[in-house]
C-alpha cells in the first residue's frame, strides 16, 4: 500500500515481512546461554529464556522435541547450555523465539567428569561395596525388567529367557531409557518393584535385570544417574545390570549385584538352562538307585559266600571234626591212665588190686565227662547252625523284597514296626504292636493279633 | 515320619537340592546301614520328585507392569509384536 509516496505496512504484514527476514537470514542456529524463567506448561511445551550478560532470547521447547534433550542436561534456572534450533517470531505477540529442537549442557568432557565426580561420591559412601551385593537366586522363576517396551533389547531378553527356561513368570516395568526424566522412571521402576513385588507378595519378583542397548555416553547417561544408582543399590530384590555395550561402564553397573556385559547376556547369566537341572536331578536318581543297588548286591554276596561254606553244605563236618578232637584226647588221657597204672603195679604190688578200682572209676569218669563234652560242643554247634540258617533265610527274604527295586509291583510288601524300622521277623512283633504294611499303591496300618 | 515329610515340602528349591546332595554322598559313601540306606532312597527320591515338580511351577506369561498410583501396580499381558 503507497500513500502519498509513504509505503505503509500493515502490522500483521510487518510482522511476516520481519518473520521471513529472520527466518531467512538467521534460520537454524546453535547459541549458548543461561536458562531463566523456565517454566513448563500442562501441554508439556516448556518456556524459558537463554540469556547472557548483555541480552535474552525467548525461547520455547515443545514437548514433542523432549528427546533432544541430552543426556545430563539439567531443565532449571541457572544452567549453561548450548542451544540448536528455528529463530521464528510468535506473530500474535509480536515477539522473535528460539524453537528449540536440541539442547545440551554447556562444557565439552563435561559428562565424564560429571560421571567420574559423582562415582567418586558413591564410592565414598559404600553404595558399591562388595558387601553389598546379593547373591543371586538358583532358581529364579519371576523375573521383573526394567527397560524400554519398544526396540530389540526386551526383545532379545525375552527371547533368551524362554529358550533357557521355557515356562518363566516375566514382568517388565516399561520405562523410557534416555532423554529428560528417564533415570527418574528407571529408578521408580526398581522402586515399583521393591515395594509390590517383595518376598511377602503374591508375586515375589525373583531376580530384577535392567538395562538398555548400546549408544554413546550420552544415551547411556539415564543409568549414571544418582538416582539410578542409589535405586538399585537400595534393591531387596537381586539386580543384574546391562547398559549398552561390553565396553561402557555405568554408575548402574556397579551399584547392581551383578554386571552383565549386554542385555542378552544377562538372560543367559540370570538363569540356569531347564534342561541342566533336569539332567543334574536324573543324574542324582541314577546315583540314589545305583548306591541301594551295590549295598543290596554286596548283602547278597555275603549270603552267597555263607551259603556255600563248607560247613553250611555239610553242618556234620564240625561236629565230626570236634568229635575226632575229643577222641584223640581220651585215648591221650587213657594212655596216661595206663602209664600210671602200670608204674603203681610195678612199685606196689600189694595195691594193684586196689590201683584196679581206681583205674575203672578213673576211666568211668573220663569217659563220663568226654560224652558231656561232647553234647555239649554238638548242641552249641547246632544251635548256631540254626541261626545262621535263620539269618541266611531272613537275608534271603529282604533281598527278594528289595530286588529288583520295582518289587512292590510284584505284591511284596515292606512291614514297618511303630518305629519305621523295617520287620524282619515275628520275633519283632507282640500282640498288640501296631505295623505299617507297605505295598505298590499305598500303605495299611494294622495291628497284630 | 509324617513330620518328616511336611518340612520336605516346606523347603526351597536350593534347600532340597543341597539336601539331595547330601544323600546322595552319604549313599555313594556307602558306610550306612540297609535300614538307614533304604529312609535315605526314599527321602532322596522324594526331593528329586519335589525338585522336578518345581522347575514346572510356574506358568509361562509375560506381562507389563505399571504403577497405578494408588500404591499397588496395575498388571495386563505384554505383546511384544504390537509395542
Amino acid at each position: 500500500m503507497e500513500i502519498a509516496g509513504r509505503r505503509v505496512y500493515s502490522i500483521s504484514e510487518l510482522t511476516r515481512l520481519i518473520k521471513q527476514t529472520l527466518e531467512d537470514e538467521v534460520g537454524r542456529v546453535w547459541v549458548e546461554g543461561e536458562i531463566s524463567n523456565f517454566k513448563v506448561y500442562s501441554s508439556g511445551h516448556a518456556y524459558f529464556s537463554l540469556k547472557d550478560a548483555g541480552a535474552q532470547l525467548n525461547a520455547v521447547l515443545f514437548a514433542g522435541s523432549r528427546s533432544g534433550v541430552a543426556a545430563g542436561t539439567r531443565l532449571e534456572d541457572g544452567q549453561r547450555v548450548r542451544a540448536y534450533g528455528e529463530i521464528t517470531v510468535f506473530e500474535g505477540r509480536g515477539q522473535y523465539q528460539l524453537i528449540v529442537r536440541k539442547i545440551e549442557p554447556l562444557g565439552a568432557g563435561d559428562l565424564m567428569q560429571r560421571f567420574l565426580e559423582l562415582k567418586r561420591k558413591l564410592e565414598a559412601e559404600g553404595l558399591f561395596d562388595v558387601a553389598r551385593k546379593q547373591p543371586l537366586p538358583v532358581l529364579p522363576q519371576r523375573i521383573g525388567i526394567v527397560t524400554s517396551p519398544t526396540g530389540a533389547v526386551i526383545h532379545d531378553m525375552v527371547t533368551v529367557l524362554g529358550r533357557r527356561f521355557p515356562n518363566l513368570h516375566i514382568r517388565l516395568a516399561p520405562v523410557r531409557v534416555q532423554g529428560a526424566g528417564a533415570a527418574q522412571e528407571i529408578a521408580a521402576a526398581v522402586r515399583l518393584f521393591n515395594r509390590t513385588c517383595g518376598p511377602d507378595s503374591a508375586w515375589p519378583a525373583d531376580l530384577l535385570i535392567v538395562g538398555r542397548g548400546g549408544g554413546s555416553l550420552e544415551d547411556l547417561w539415564a543409568f549414571n544417574e544418582e538416582c539410578v544408582a542409589r535405586a538399585v543399590a537400595e534393591s531387596a530384590i537381586p539386580v543384574i545390570s546391562a547398559v549398552g555395550h561390553d565396553t561402557d561402564v555405568s554408575l548402574c553397573d556397579f551399584a547392581a549385584d551383578l554386571r552383565a556385559p549386554t542385555p542378552s547376556a544377562a538372560a543367559e547369566m540370570a538363569v540356569t538352562t531347564k534342561q541342566e537341572w533336569e539332567q543334574l536331578l536324573a543324574q542324582h536318581m541314577r546315583a540314589l538307585r545305583q548306591a541301594l543297588l551295590r549295598q543290596v548286591t554286596a548283602l547278597r554276596m555275603r549270603v552267597v559266600t555263607a551259603r556255600s561254606s563248607r560247613f553250611f553244605q555239610q553242618p556234620r563236618l564240625l561236629v565230626e571234626r570236634r568229635a575226632q578232637q575229643v577222641d584223640t584226647l581220651s585215648m591221650r588221657m587213657g594212655h596216661a591212665a595206663a602209664l600210671r597204672v602200670r608204674e603203681g603195679r610195678q612199685r606196689t604190688e600189694h595195691a594193684h588190686g586196689r590201683l584196679r578200682v581206681v583205674r575203672e572209676r578213673l576211666m568211668h569218669l573220663t569217659r563220663a565227662r568226654i560224652d558231656d563234652n561232647a553234647r555239649r560242643l554238638e548242641r552249641a554247634c547246632r544251635l548256631r547252625l540254626e541261626r545262621l540258617q535263620a539269618d541266611v533265610a531272613g537275608n534271603a527274604r529282604q533281598l527278594d523284597l528289595l530286588s529288583p527295586l520295582a518289587v512292590l509291583d510284584r505284591g511284596y510288601s515292606l512291614t514297618r514296626g511303630p518305629d519305621g524300622r523295617l520287620v524282619r521277623s515275628v520275633r519283632d512283633l507282640s500282640s498288640g504292636t501296631e505295623i505299617s504294611t507297605q505295598l505298590k499303591d499305598g500303605s495299611v496300618a494294622s495291628i497284630v493279633r | 515320619m509324617a513330620k518328616n515329610t511336611e518340612e520336605q515340602q516346606t523347603l526351597s528349591f536350593e534347600a532340597a537340592l543341597k539336601r539331595l546332595e547330601e544323600i546322595v554322598e552319604r549313599m555313594e559313601a556307602g558306610e550306612v546301614d540297609l535300614d538307614t540306606m533304604i529312609a535315605l532312597f526314599e527321602e532322596g527320591q522324594r526331593l528329586v520328585k519335589q525338585c522336578n515338580s518345581t522347575l514346572n511351577d510356574v506358568e509361562k506369561r509375560i506381562e507389563k507392569i505399571m504403577d497405578d498410583g494408588k500404591g499397588g501396580v496395575s498388571v495386563e499381558p505384554l505383546d511384544l509384536d504390537a509395542e
